[in-house]
């Protein structure tokens, strides 16, 4: 699908994970460097962050503008408010119609999208090189002076609404992750979904775009990146000619919430759904925020457990057992208590306790034994792997240069983060384990098929209806 | 989490595309876009940039292997890909294609499944294989230090799988566990359905697999498709990546250049399916939905057409993206939808057109509607001259984009070779797009898009949306089977 302006749970919690170059691993064949991502880094007068990477190895360049706001932001009653907000960023500014972003980008050849996460919304543009000017000024344009209408914000209201019919109410497992987020975190800002509830969508007013749009949408709330093929003066001109007008606004509230280090007692949800013909574990583990080493530690631990292939611990005892059908662990990496998330594909009519004593007893044997260097070393090189192909394409570049300089304030983690990940022991990887894979620590939620649940309900913990119709 | 170099897709035909027509009665006033508002005030490059792919090596085996090379130095990976013409359309059992494909990592004659997998994770790299419709796929990537261990591990898998017959109970099991997540996803079924009613029960269709087909695959029997139809003549080898050409080539030789090509080359099945001549509401039932899924389908053309060049416009101006008039008139106007758009897959036989979006229940009826306005007035008049420059002009303009990954670069190479194009193909490409007029698209819009031609498929709840559907035509049920629940009718099926 060509566009996607969108919040996908998951995926995006995940945004953060993996990249950089360069490996403290010895493997048997002679390393070639990774290509190291230049950064330039400064700031405007009014506050916003500009980071400068240019590669001249293809005519194509890539902005990213990312504003430090997102789902965490929004007030009880507003849920869904920073997503609906983003759609409302394309429908027209001061010096663009309604829809001439979408063809001006399109007809000069470029494609270009718009995200939000519980932690921040990113816009970006990849265009041929010789049409940079067009995209800082489009970004600047709707930074400056969105055109905030009552029709504009009536039709995509009605657009987000069908998004959110399309990926969570007419999906399998659609409820899931809304769930799972009102389980794992216990505070306002991170337990509600970026998709937001029907009624709030339909309560948001004009009045309120326009105050966020104040609020959130000012320089000095900002990350602005520019990778590829540019030449680093007429850049900065462009970038001083466009944004330096655009007034710093100060009182921007804190995100309202802090969440607990510790879940406090293990917690069980089971849901039935309506669409899904195939049960599902999910299990959660409350653990350290991105870009701290217990965090790098998770992420390799992570990757042990599931692996690429089928090494991964979890394969044999579950997978190739047929107690599930896949298997899969991995970090998700957020500015506050970030989830280890294990997820359990399960054949119809499974042994769910078996599945998941099976699961238990694996994480029990990396707590008590650890894992071998042989698992520590092919880890290394899947993370390697991953971190090199973060650095191939200017929009990826451009979009990681933008995470870690506003999660992290460190950009050049997209050249380090892969150092760090290989310096992880065997050591580190279970005594993560032993903190914070623990029974008090966790969330586990269980997905029954409807008609499934209905003949084997007994004994189960009661259905959680809620959005899941 | 993010896939290392992409191999490339198994070689279904992607579904991409549409359009076409029914009768309708003439375009309303509102059903018009109101199209975008243009202050033409942003700073604009006005030349688009020149672009020129740079050409992999290409060298052919004596046994007809073709083997192409793209050397690129940007970022330290590889990725090498095997196609053989080996797909399901080859294959008179079905599922045997598919099975086959996917055992081949399973185990080779001196290597256990386990081993194999070992060696692929110590190297971080990903194995695929697998069977589409025309060729049966082994890719894998990793890291360029591996370049040769890879071609190794790719070679052995291609030619010596030892078929081990755990691992076939073990991939039935797995695929017959899978079955019914398949009938429960909207997309998927619509997809499958696209193919009944497009391809009825051909090879083409790609019918969704059954559990008693996939039961049937014996040892015996992938061995001798294998030995059949994994043959270097129709066979390509792509290496892509920070590698040096000569030392691949010169191991390519050594692994493959003794493989024996067979004395015909596969033959496509026959593929002419004659035009429908009468507009069907095709329909499953999906209880629960909260959209339906509306597909609108014909019939188009392969990819040596000529008319891929005005049909390429057309499409761009229909529904390819944000622009398109169905994305600016059901999405951005009506609301309807969170996406609306066509495209159209032309591969080596009569591809598809398309057109869709998922649309609250509600609006199934204006929905549908409003597609067929937009078909209707692609066919009554010619698009705007300034429409019609700027959908050439997006067309042409996206190429510099290709260049920032090698897999695209080479993808456009094999477009190519695969169909048979010339090849200076891409070097007149911008010059063949130019020259489309709007009575081109008018006529292609009218000749895949024409009345009675286009089919309509809706997958969502049944009972809320069965009569907003009647007045678009007679309305056949399927099963999420895809079988026809009532009897079908001669033309709809």
């Amino acid at each position: 699908m060509v566009l996607k302006f969108r919040q996908r749970g998951v995926a995006l919690l995940a945004a953060a994970a993996l990249a950089g170059p360069l490996a403290a691993a010895p493997p048997a064949v002679h390393e070639r460097p990774a290509p190291k991502a230049p950064i330039n880094g400064y700031r405007l007068p009014n506050g916003l962050r500009v980071i400068l990477s240019p590669d001249h190895t293809a005519p194509v360049v890539s902005l990213a503008v990312m504003y430090d706001v997102g789902s965490r932001n929004e007030r009880p009653g507003r849920t869904g408010f920073a997503h609906l907000f983003e759609h409302l960023m394309f429908q027209g500014s001061e010096n663009v119609g309604k829809g001439e972003h979408f063809s001006l980008l399109t007809e000069n050849g470029g494609t270009f999208n718009g995200t939000t996460s519980q932690e921040r919304t990113v816009y970006y543009e990849t265009v041929p090189a010789n049409q940079m000017e067009l995209t800082l000024f489009l970004e600047a344009d709707r930074m400056r002076a969105l055109d905030v209408s009552q029709a504009n914000l009536d039709n995509q209201r009605e657009v987000v609404k069908e998004e959110r019919r399309q990926r969570v109410e007419n999906e399998a497992y659609g409820s899931l992750y809304e769930e799972s987020l009102k389980t794992f975190f216990k505070t306002f800002a991170y337990q509600h979904s970026t998709i937001g509830s029907m009624d709030d969508l339909n309560a948001a007013t004009v009045e309120d775009a326009r105050q966020f749009f104040h609020t959130y949408y000012v320089p000095n709330n900002a990350v602005l990146v520019l990778a590829g093929d540019f030449r680093e003066k007429a850049a900065k001109r462009g970038i001083e000619k466009y944004f330096g007008p655009i007034p710093a606004r100060e009182g921007i509230p804190p995100v309202d919430g802090t969440e607990p280090n510790r879940a406090g007692g293990e917690q069980r949800l089971t849901l039935t759904d309506p669409l899904a013909t195939l049960p599902r574990l999910r299990r959660y583990y409350r653990t350290a925020p991105g870009g701290t080493p217990d965090s790098y530690a998770l992420t390799v631990l992570a990757t042990v457990l599931s692996g690429r292939g089928k090494t991964g611990r979890l394969y044999d005892p579950l997978v190739r057992s047929h107690l599930a059908l896949g298997a899969s662990a991995v970090q998700l990496a957020m500015r506050t208590v970030s989830p280890f998330q294990i997820e359990l594909g399960l054949p119809a009519g499974a042994d769910i306790e078996k599945a998941e004593a099976t699961l238990d007893a694996e994480i029990e044997r990396v707590k008590a034994g650890g894992v071998t260097e042989d698992e520590l070393k092919r880890a290394r090189i899947q993370l390697r792997t991953s971190a090199v192909s973060h650095l191939q394409k200017t929009a990826d570049k451009a979009s990681f240069l933008a995470t870690y300089a506003l999660y992290y304030n460190d950009p050049d983690l997209i050249n380090t983060i892969y150092s760090k990940q290989a310096a992880i022991t065997a050591e580190d990887v279970q005594r993560v384990a032993k903190t914070y894979l623990t029974k008090e620590n966790s969330a586990t939620i269980i997905v029954l098929p409807a008609r499934a649940a209905k003949s084997a309900a007994a004994g189960e913990e009661t259905p959680k209806p809620e959005d899941a119709q | 989490m993010k896939r290392y170099l992409t191999i490339l897709a198994l070689a279904l035909p992607a579904v991409v595309a549409g359009a076409f027509a029914q009768e309708t009665p003439g375009v309303s006033e509102a059903a018009i876009p109101k199209g975008t508002v243009r202050l033409n005030r942003a700073p604009v490059a006005k030349e688009v940039l020149k672009v020129h792919f740079p050409r992999p090596k290409v060298y052919t085996l004596p046994n007809r292997l073709r083997v192409y090379i793209l050397e690129d130095h940007r970022v330290p990976g590889t990725t090498i890909t095997l196609m053989v013409r080996a797909g399901s359309l080859y294959c008179d059992t079905p599922e045997l294609a598919e099975a086959t494909g996917a055992i081949l990592q399973d185990g080779t004659t001196t290597k256990s499944g386990k081993e194999i997998s070992k060696l692929v994770d110590d190297m971080g790299a990903e194995l695929n294989t697998g069977a589409g419709s025309e060729y049966a796929t082994v890719g894998i990537s990793a890291l360029s230090d591996f370049t040769e261990p890879m071609l190794d591990i790719l070679a052995d898998v291609a030619l010596h799988p030892s078929f081990p017959i755990d691992r076939l109970d073990e991939y039935k099991y797995r695929r017959i566990a899978g079955l019914p997540a398949r009938k429960s996803d909207a997309e998927s079924l619509a997809r499958g359905l696209a193919g009944r009613v497009n391809y009825g029960t051909t090879r083409y269709a790609r019918a969704t697999p059954k559990k008693e087909d996939i039961n049937a695959v014996t040892r015996e029997a992938m061995i001798a498709y294998h030995s059949a139809a994994f043959r270097p003549n129709g066979a390509t080898l792509t290496v892509v990546g920070d590698v040096n050409p000569k030392a691949i080539i010169a191991r390519v030789r050594e692994l493959l250049g003794a493989w024996e090509p067979s004395a015909k080359d596969p033959v496509d099945p026959e593929a002419e399916f004659a035009p429908k001549t009468s507009t069907v509401v095709h329909l499953i039932d999906r209880p629960g939905s909260k959209q339906t899924m509306l597909r609108f389908t014909n019939i188009a053309i392969r990819r040596n057409d000529p008319d891929y060049i005005p049909l390429t416009v057309a499409n761009r101006i229909l529904g390819a993206g944000s622009t398109g008039r169905l994305f600016q008139h059901i999405r951005e106007e009506k609301g309807y939808t969170y996406g609306a758009y066509s495209g159209f897959s032309a591969p080596r036989w009569p591809g598809t057109i398309d057109a869709y979006a998922s649309v609250r229940t509600e609006v199934t009826g204006p929905a549908a509607q409003a597609f067929l306005d937009e078909f209707h007035r692609m066919q009554a008049e010619p698009p705007p001259a300034e429409e019609l420059e700027r959908a050439k002009r997006t067309i042409i303009g996206s190429f510099a984009r290709t260049l920032e990954s090698p897999d695209s670069i080479l993808a456009k190479t094999m477009e190519i070779v695969r169909n048979d194009l010339p090849a200076n193909y891409w070097d007149t490409y911008p010059a063949q797009i130019e020259a489309v007029t709007g009575a081109d698209v008018q006529r292609v819009a009218r000749k895949y898009l024409g009345e009675g031609r286009i089919q309509i498929i809706a997958i969502g709840e049944g009972s809320a949306i069965e009569a907003a559907l009647k007045p678009f035509g007679p309305i056949q049920k399927y099963d999420t089977d895809i079988n026809p629940i009532a009897p079908a009718r001669p033309d709809g099926q």
